[in-house]
């Protein structure tokens, strides 16, 4: 790069104090056209003084990236280069001088003899400084409050959470092919939210493929990947409401691979459908050692999901058998109690998701009434929602604001500090006008408006409300935001509330499943938190404990299957460090899961935060 | 690298005086290993002086110095090492002044010399292995998931990151907009495309392990040959066969050691130094997991396993070998000795990789035995 005699135009802008601080400026599309126009202009402009890399993207910005009419400026603006001659020739007065001294570092003229050790100091200096703009960034300082701001149209929350219908969310689970999404889909025909054209397409579309069962499947299942091999990939949410209750459903995948994403799932829900397959030896290879069902419901247990329903799925292929229903059950209720799981919070219903029978709409054969008489699946459904709200309704007053961030929405205009994040309230309530804090970045902010139901984000007609309360999942806008520094996992609480620490060490409760390789210092894994995914290893192995949490053992030289230990975690490539809150503080938010080489290893609490 | 000559001391039991070039970041490595403080080292370094008042006339000279190592500063990513010292007097006797702090850059260019006090089996061997151009060849892996990708090159003794893509995909929702979707996927596999043809040079490499949870390997290398068909990259297309799909259930870079110590991928890989490492490792881990008294670790327990001749196969970690406590390192390497005249064998993990880094956190040294031993820890437990 040649250097700059161009004073005058630098002065102008004087924002930005180099190439990479102005990149970091630029959002994605702007720095992807300013990739696509660069280089072209740099080489345009080779003969001309003043043309380093910044000033030709300032220019290119003002000019909205049209290549042309920036060269056109430009050539007027700078001087020719004077043919092929020395450029040091050229330039003369103090700006020379002190450009000389900024070349020092890269001709390295030497005068008298030997450098001595004040030369290399310089040296190393620019190496450090290179470093340092990296992590410069890091510590990115905003505004942050602890002050609460007032809601601009105040709520009474009590009354409020009275004259709300329940809200539940609920993930699906279980192995590979036990038709989740089939019955995701079936159960969003029923409810009339997929429409009898919408199905018909999808029916003709899966025909064409050779793949017509998959029909309902693929109102959840849409991207190609997914269409094409048959599985989903990633989780699905859906709202939708009946008279009795509203629901968040979140669809999770059964392959192995995509376990990460049924984590995610998992963590977003209250309460989880177990999806089994009870055609004859499908719901045996569902449960052997390396099948997902067992691993789906030792991460939900984990997790802390405590209510399930197991849907008795394709219960036609065995012509809705008693004797088959008991068998399975017999099986799996002994597995469920035995990770955790409380038998009666345990349903269990017959369906066929293809058919329908047992989901909402279409009744049971008689020969199914003859010795099942429960409630449908969505009937069930409804009957838990109305339980666990009448719980969390108790603690939503009391309870601090506490927001998990699920996705960011793009803004079609990059305007000032304005931000729309959606994502689940894990405690507490919102309203518009109320003050909140985003960890890790530490920026506080103030709600604009919150959206809910299933129109969220940039669709023009979605609803809004002015109360948000636990369980919701909803869109904010937030004002004084800025969202280049929020990412999907973060975690918002309200400005007064002071509790959730940003770190990267800390210290878990851990309990170890079968593993056939121990835990030691140093060993790699990763850690599950939330919707977040971070590659992390053991930092130390503290002592090992018993079900209350007392040390047994101190020396621990490593971690064998099913044991209880404190152990010190932390997380490995990593640039930015991750909210956290202890189990004191909130059981759910604290869980976190361990996976290694494909397979749940290990599950914990957060008990301390190291700072 | 390149050994122009080695001469050992026979006065000074131990010494040797190496000529030596480097030429890749891997002799650089190797270098790093063999210097230790208080070694002295010849080379040339360029000087300009100015040769009269005015300042006008500059002369470039190549002056041959002599300086006793103070410290070291080594970056295996940028390249870099580079050694701190003092001058001191050397036999050509010009006037050069003794005493002034200096700093040497390796390079590729002009040969140095090293003159080493204890030159042992060990520095020995890794000289062998650096002029070996045989089992040079590096492998590198792209590991991925749905939105990361990690480009790395992996050599003999180092994992090295060279560049990790990551992009936020849109979270699916009901009514998902399937074409901003797949657009951003694409630009996704583009990125990988592009870091794969600007980081990694094919010529020098043997095999490219392309891994992933689920398809996503798969997919990846249906892109990288449409975008070189599209391209005609003929580099790229000639290589095809280069390319190695794996399965990791991961696409951090842990990914790549789950394919490295894979048995199925084995018979590709085995040549790897690295994957052979993993393997050690992972048999390791087994005997521990297993809880057979045949795997320990500590200084202390593989000191007393070592004296009853029982370790097959001793762990060490570079650090340990190069630590600035010469007691303790003259201690290793005895252990190294008696351990491979025992019919055992001792292998050396690079903590530039991450087995490395794990092995350095349990004390950096472990071993397995051909028998069980039991309670070789007792004796800590009272202390």
């Amino acid at each position: 790069m040649s250097y700059s005699d161009y004073s005058d135009g630098a002065d102008d802008i004087p924002d930005f104090h180099d190439e990479g601080e102005f990149d970091d400026y630029l959002n994605d599309e702007d720095y992807d056209l300013m990739n696509e126009v660069f280089p072209p202009l740099k080489e345009e402009l080779r003969d001309y003084h003043g043309c380093d890399n910044l000033t030709l993207k300032l220019a290119l910005l003002d000019n909205d990236f049209d290549l042309e009419s920036t060269v056109v400026e430009l050539k007027k603006t700078l001087k020719k280069k004077k043919a092929p001659k020395k450029p040091t020739n050229t330039a003369n007065g103090t700006a020379n001088v002190a450009q000389k001294l900024a070349d020092v570092s890269i001709s390295k003229p030497k005068s008298n003899g030997l450098p001595d050790w004040l030369d290399e100091e310089e040296e190393e200096d620019e190496r450090k400084d290179s470093d340092a703009g990296d992590d410069g960034r890091l510590v990115q300082r905003y505004y942050k409050t602890t002050v609460p701001t007032k809601p601009k149209k105040p709520q009474d929350i009590s009354a409020f959470v009275q004259s709300q219908l329940p809200h539940l969310s609920f993930v699906v689970l279980g192995h590979v092919d036990a038709g989740k999404s089939t019955l995701m889909g079936r159960l969003l025909y029923d409810l009339k939210i997929v429409n009898q054209a919408q199905l018909r397409k999808l029916q003709k579309e899966s025909e064409t493929l050779g793949k017509s069962s998959f029909k309902f499947a693929w109102i959840m299942d849409q991207t190609n990947e997914e269409r094409e091999r048959g599985v989903t990939v990633s989780i699905c949410t859906s709202h939708f409401s009946t008279e009795r209750a509203n629901f968040t459903i979140v669809d999770a995948p059964g392959h192995r691979d995509f376990v990460p994403n049924a984590i995610m799932g998992i963590s977003q829900a209250e309460m989880a459908i177990l999806c089994v397959d009870c055609s004859t030896n499908a719901f045996e290879s569902g449960f052997n050692l390396d099948g997902q069902t067992k691993e789906h419901m030792l991460l939900a247990s984990s997790l802390g999901i405590q209510n399930l329903i197991i849907a008795m799925n394709k219960m036609d292929n065995v012509n809705w058998s008693q004797q088959r229903f008991e068998e399975i059950k017999s099986k799996l209720l002994p597995y469920l109690v035995d990770i955790g799981f409380c038998e009666d919070n345990i349903s269990w219903v017959p369906i066929s998701g293809f058919s329908g029978e047992g989901v909402h709409k279409i009744d049971y054969p008689n020969e199914v009434k003859q010795w099942y008489n429960g409630p449908t699946l969505m009937a069930t459904l409804e009957n838990t929602a109305s339980e666990i709200s009448k719980e969390s309704k108790k603690t939503t007053e009391e309870d601090p604001f506490l927001f998990s961030i699920l996705e960011i929405i793009p803004l079609k205009k990059t305007n000032n500090e304005l931000a729309l994040v959606s994502g689940k309230l894990e405690s507490g309530s919102i309203q518009p006008g109320e003050s909140l804090t985003i960890y890790p970045s530490e920026q506080s902010c103030i709600v604009d408006k919150i959206q809910v139901g299933s129109q969220q984000g940039q669709s023009t007609n979605h609803e809004e409300t002015d109360v948000a309360i636990k369980g919701d999942f909803v869109t904010l806008r937030l004002r004084k935001a800025y969202p280049e520094d929020i990412q999907d996992g973060d975690l918002a609480a309200s400005v007064d509330y002071l509790s959730v620490h940003s770190a990267q060490v800390f210290i878990l409760e851990l309990t170890t499943f079968e593993m056939n390789r121990p835990l030691l210092p140093g060993t790699p894994f990763i850690l599950f938190i939330g919707v977040k995914e971070q590659p992390a290893k053991i930092k130390r192995l503290i002592s090992l404990i018993d079900e209350d949490n007392n040390v047994t053992k101190k020396k621990v030289r490593h971690l064998g299957s099913k044991q209880r230990a404190l152990v010190e975690v932390e997380l490995i490539e990593v640039k930015r460090w991750i909210p956290l809150l202890t189990v004191s503080e909130n059981d759910r938010l604290s869980r976190v899961v361990l996976r290694k080489d494909g397979r749940t290893i290990a599950a914990g609490k957060i008990s301390e935060i190291s700072e | 690298m390149k050994v122009i000559s080695l001469k050992k001391d026979s006065v000074t039991k131990g010494g040797a005086v190496i000529t030596l070039l480097p030429e890749d970041k891997e002799d650089l490595f190797t270098i790093y290993q063999i210097i230790d403080k208080d070694d002295e080292l010849i080379f040339k370094k360029k000087f300009t002086s100015k040769l009269d008042e005015t300042g006008k006339k500059k002369s470039t000279d190549l002056i041959k110095l002599k300086i006793k190592v103070i410290s070291n500063e080594f970056d295996m990513k940028g390249e870099y090492l580079k050694y701190k010292g003092i001058t001191v007097t050397d036999e050509t006797g010009d006037n050069k002044p003794v005493g002034k702090y200096l700093g040497f850059t390796l390079d590729y260019v002009y040969p140095f010399t090293i003159i080493k006090h204890n030159f042992n089996k060990f520095m020995q061997k890794l000289l062998n292995d650096a002029c070996n151009v045989e089992q040079k060849s590096d492998t590198a892996a792209i590991v991925l998931q749905e939105g990361i990708a990690h480009v790395c090159l992996v050599t003999a003794s180092s994992t090295i990151l060279k560049q990790k893509i990551e992009y936020s995909m849109p979270k699916k929702k009901r009514a998902t907009d399937v074409v901003k979707f797949d657009e951003k996927t694409e630009k996704f596999y583009k990125a990988i495309y592009n870091a794969m043809k600007k980081d990694l040079d094919l010529e020098k490499l043997k095999t490219i392990i392309l891994c992933s949870p689920g398809f996503y390997a798969k997919i990846l290398m249906d892109k990288i040959v449409q975008y070189a068909e599209e391209e005609h990259n003929k580099k790229i297309l000639d290589n095809r066969g280069m390319f190695f799909i794996a399965h990791s259930s991961t696409g951090y870079l842990q990914g790549i050691n789950e394919v490295l110590k894979n048995p199925l991928y084995a018979s590709k890989l085995q040549d790897t130094k690295y994957s052979k490492e993993n393997l050690i490792m992972d048999e390791f881990l087994l005997h521990l997991n297993k809880d057979d008294d045949k795997a320990w670790y500590g200084e202390k327990e593989i000191t007393k396993a070592a004296e009853y001749g029982a370790i097959n196969y001793l762990l060490l970690t570079d650090k340990v070998l190069h630590s600035d406590d010469i007691a303790q390192r003259g201690k290793y390497l005895k252990l190294m000795d008696s351990v491979e005249s025992n019919g055992g064998k001792a292998l050396v993990f690079s903590t530039l990789h991450s087995l490395g880094e794990e092995l350095d956190q349990l004390t950096g040294i472990a071993c397995i035995l051909k028998y069980p031993l039991p309670d070789l820890d007792e004796d800590n437990n009272e202390v």
